[in-house]
């Protein structure tokens, strides 16, 4: 540290920098479109690698669900597609397992976390604060790769004989500690351990660079109080990644070591399914929850903190008027952080912890609805007397709003420990967090996908097929989701293979079949908007102004077509916040504007026909 | 439009130090994980107690010196003492290999002791040191991988004093050294911080 100053009188030569590929005048395929080391196509990498996950997954979601619903039918072109694993047309026990974990795995980190995180933050943190590209692109381009390369760890492991992880996208002990316990916990466990393992080193090389980026790259006069929520949101979400996912790297250490060498940290000397005692002695399951849940409790903010910065930049930008109360949008993603470090032990109260140590991490959990009502009443004031645009992008910001409010009401109950007893490992819980962080996370993707489909492709997705997208999934998300609250409070169990076994169970059948066919349609829904996202970006119409969404922040203001660099000319300089719409007359301001230099923007005077005139310019 | 027309971005050198110490929080969090740990899985019952083989103290001070030649070995790279800088480098290469080499010794005489890590007989106090100081390694390893290419650059890349110049004009460059220095200083206090914990937590 005793060169700072050295270093800082340097950067008169900066002109030297060494961005070798600043200079290049072509780039071939490879280092444009494979090992790119310009963040917006890193982006893009991340959401399309994510949305295949996200394909995958939903998928697996519509097996799983066929089978609670029709546990007794056969469809024999299951045992077409999946041989040995849905034999006689119906999905295996072990299958299952390995659809559900999978399931949770690949939506958890390789979709809500690299496909939403790693897309919006590469492609807004640069473009939003005015800044040529990461701290350190190569690092970033690595943190794709690492991404990448986890993805083809766990996609092998579906091709083992024993088949891929099946205890659980949470891989407690001991179930997934000893290879014989079940099919999933051979060889599956160790690439479930492995692919993670590489999963965490791309999220702490992106997160490393966000975190860089926002402190030292912010162009003149973007301060902090300027810098608009999403960038806010992005980087609390990458100081949360970095301190809990190298705690879940130790946990995985630990347990690839008693699985493959006999040491004796979560094991104890258990009788085995054979009768033998196991050789360990006194190892602790519980102690992997607590490391698991470390990072698993933060890990649920890192997906829908991103989600709640795109919401709130969308939110105000189609109300045409300033986002209410931005100070306290900011402090209250920091409380979340602060606050969501001590409440992991709520994911455990029926561990047999201390009541009083229950008592103490309900508190902390139901601390948490504080700063996330003061999120939620700031978007409705948001929305209160704002012209608002129903673009699709706003649709989904809104069903966001609803989502969380519906899914975060439900935290309320799970979190206070007395309650949680009765409803833990039911419905309940399943209902709660995939339309809290589920559902919510995809929300808040598909209004950043709508929003800034512009920015990434230089044209527009289709309006239409948006908003069909857009009420189908709505609807459809609370016809799957909505009658699991109501099936947890009846008590049936999360993670039951078939319900027609138990008397109390087999009475929801009914209700188990809308479940799926909801699921069903949900899921076929999302291939509308695969369609238009892919087909968009050949034959989407094209962009023709800057800023089609007349739009503050600096993102709007690089050239239409991405260049690497971003701006062609001089970075521009900040002089305002990034929400100033509907202020002194002016329909919007953006933040690039001298004060004083108000008049020189062209505005839309009749604020009411600007809705109208965008309308017809999409059509 | 012609790419090679942007101008560059001012960048602040702060940026990579701040990335490092970022990365460097982050590495410790891993250990803090294995470390609490450790601490929990301690109170359990069947906690095997014993001293640490006096290989990982002779370690500890082999690595405390690769430290100190390294602080000077970074002085003389900045005053431009280009063959100093060199043997003093080299000097903390051979030290950290030492180390490394030390390290593998203090798990044979481990072993001697029937500390093992696995298996039948192991028990998790010893399980755990084999695991965090072989996290530490890895670590380590790092450090020597980054300064095998500083040597390679300071014996043939940079070898006349002419071409040392590049350093003051691309600056960038030259605070690729303060970084290592910086790193290899984390990763000797990280070593420290492990053996205390050992030893009190024993």
């Amino acid at each position: 540290m005793q060169t700072h100053t050295e270093h800082e009188v340097h950067t008169d030569h900066h002109v030297h920098d060494d961005h070798h590929h600043d200079h290049h005048h072509e780039e071939s395929f490879i280092t444009k479109y494979v090992f790119s080391q310009d963040h917006k196509m890193i982006a893009k990498q991340f959401l399309i690698t994510g949305i295949i996950w996200a394909v995958i997954a939903g998928l697996m979601s519509v097996l799983f669900r066929i089978q609670l619903a029709y546990p007794d039918q056969t469809f024999p072109f299951l045992e077409r597609l999946f041989g040995k694993w849905a034999e006689g047309g119906q999905i295996s026990a072990d299958f299952y397992y390995q659809l559900v974990t999978m399931h949770g795995t690949i939506l958890v980190f390789f979709v809500l976390t690299a496909g939403l995180s790693g897309t919006f933050s590469n492609l807004l943190i640069p473009l939003q604060l005015g800044a040529r590209d990461m701290a350190s692109p190569f690092m970033n381009m690595l943190s794709y790769w690492f991404f990448f390369l986890s993805g083809f760890v766990m996609l092998l492991s579906f091709f083992l004989p024993t088949g891929a992880a099946s205890g659980g996208w949470t891989a407690y002990p001991p179930l997934n500690a000893l290879p014989w316990a079940a099919k999933g916990s051979q060889a599956g466990v160790d690439y479930w351990l492995i692919s993670i393992s590489l999963f965490i080193i791309s999220v702490l090389l992106g997160g490393l660079n966000y975190i860089s980026t926002v402190i030292n790259m912010r162009t003149k006069g973007m301060s902090f109080k300027r810098m608009p929520l999403t960038v806010w949101a992005f980087f609390f979400t990458a100081i949360i990644g970095l301190l809990s996912f190298p705690v879940l790297l130790a946990a995985g250490v630990l347990m690839l070591f008693d699985r493959n060498f006999g040491t004796s940290f979560f094991l104890s000397d258990i009788i085995s399914s054979a009768g033998e005692v196991m050789p360990n002695v006194g190892g602790n399951p519980i102690l992997f929850q607590h490391l698991f849940w470390f990072l698993g409790h933060p890990e649920v903010y890192i997906i829908i903190l991103p989600a709640m910065g795109i919401v709130s930049h969308i939110l105000s930008t189609n109300s045409r008027k300033p986002i209410f109360g931005y100070s306290a949008m900011v402090y209250s993603i920091l409380a979340i952080t602060i606050i969501g470090f001590l409440v992991w032990a709520h994911h455990m109260f029926v561990t047999g912890m201390n009541p009083s140590l229950g008592v103490v991490f309900t508190i902390f959990t139901l601390l948490i609805a504080v700063p996330s009502a003061i999120k939620v009443f700031n978007w409705l004031t948001t929305l209160w007397k704002g012209n608002i645009r129903l673009t699709p992008a706003m649709l989904f910001a809104l069903g966001f709003v609803s989502l969380f409010i519906s899914g975060g009401l439900t935290g309320i109950y799970l979190g206070t420990n007395f309650l949680d007893l009765h409803l833990h490992d039911t419905y309940f819980v399943v209902a709660h967090f995939h339309i809290v962080m589920g559902v919510a996370a995809f929300f808040g993707t598909f209004a950043g996908v709508y929003h800034w489909f512009p920015k990434m492709y230089s044209r527009y997705m289709n309006r239409t097929l948006g908003y069909i997208h857009f009420f189908i999934t709505f609807l459809g998300a609370y016809l799957v989701f909505g009658p699991m609250h109501w099936l947890g409070l009846g008590g049936v169990p999360r993670r039951y293979y078939r319900f027609d076994a138990f008397e109390f169970s087999s009475q929801f059948d009914d209700v188990n079949k809308i479940i799926t066919i909801g699921a069903i349609i949900s899921v076929f829904a999302q291939f509308l908007f695969i369609y238009n996202f892919f087909n968009s970006i050949w034959r989407g119409r094209k962009m023709k102004e800057k800023n089609p969404w007349r739009s503050n922040s600096l993102e709007w203001t690089a050239s239409i077509e991405p260049i690497h660099g971003n701006w062609p000319g001089a970075i521009p300089e900040v002089h305002r916040g990034a929400y100033e719409y509907g202020k002194d007359g002016y329909e919007y301001m953006p933040q690039t504007v001298p004060v004083g230099q108000e008049h020189t923007v062209e505005q839309v005077t009749a604020t009411s026909s600007s809705t109208n005139a965008e309308v017809k310019h999409v059509e | 439009m012609a790419v090679d027309m942007i101008p560059p971005q001012p960048k602040k050198f702060f940026a990579q130090r701040f990335a490092l110490w970022l990365g460097m929080i982050s590495m410790f969090m891993a250990f803090a994980g294995f470390t609490s740990a450790y601490i929990v899985r301690r109170a359990q019952s069947d906690w095997l107690e014993f001293n640490l083989p006096i290989t990982f103290y002779i370690s500890t001070a082999v690595i405390v010196l690769s430290s100190i030649t390294m602080i000077y070995a970074n002085h003389a790279y900045k005053h431009d003492q280009y063959d100093r800088f060199r043997n003093l480098l080299t000097l903390t290469f051979i030290l950290g290999l030492g180390f490394a080499v030390l390290q593998y010794f203090g798990w044979q005489a481990m072993k001697d002791m029937k500390v093992f890590m696995g298996g039948e007989d192991a028990n998790p106090a010893g399980s755990f040191v084999y695991i965090i100081s072989g996290w530490h390694m890895l670590h380590l390893a790092g450090g020597l991988f980054l300064m095998a290419i500083a040597l390679y650059r300071s014996f043939f890349v940079f070898k006349d004093p002419a071409t040392s110049i590049v350093k003051n004009i691309e600056p960038n460059k030259g605070i690729r050294m303060d970084l290592l220095s910086t790193y290899w200083h984390f990763v000797d206090v990280l070593w420290i911080y492990l053996l205390i914990f050992f030893l009190i937590n024993k």
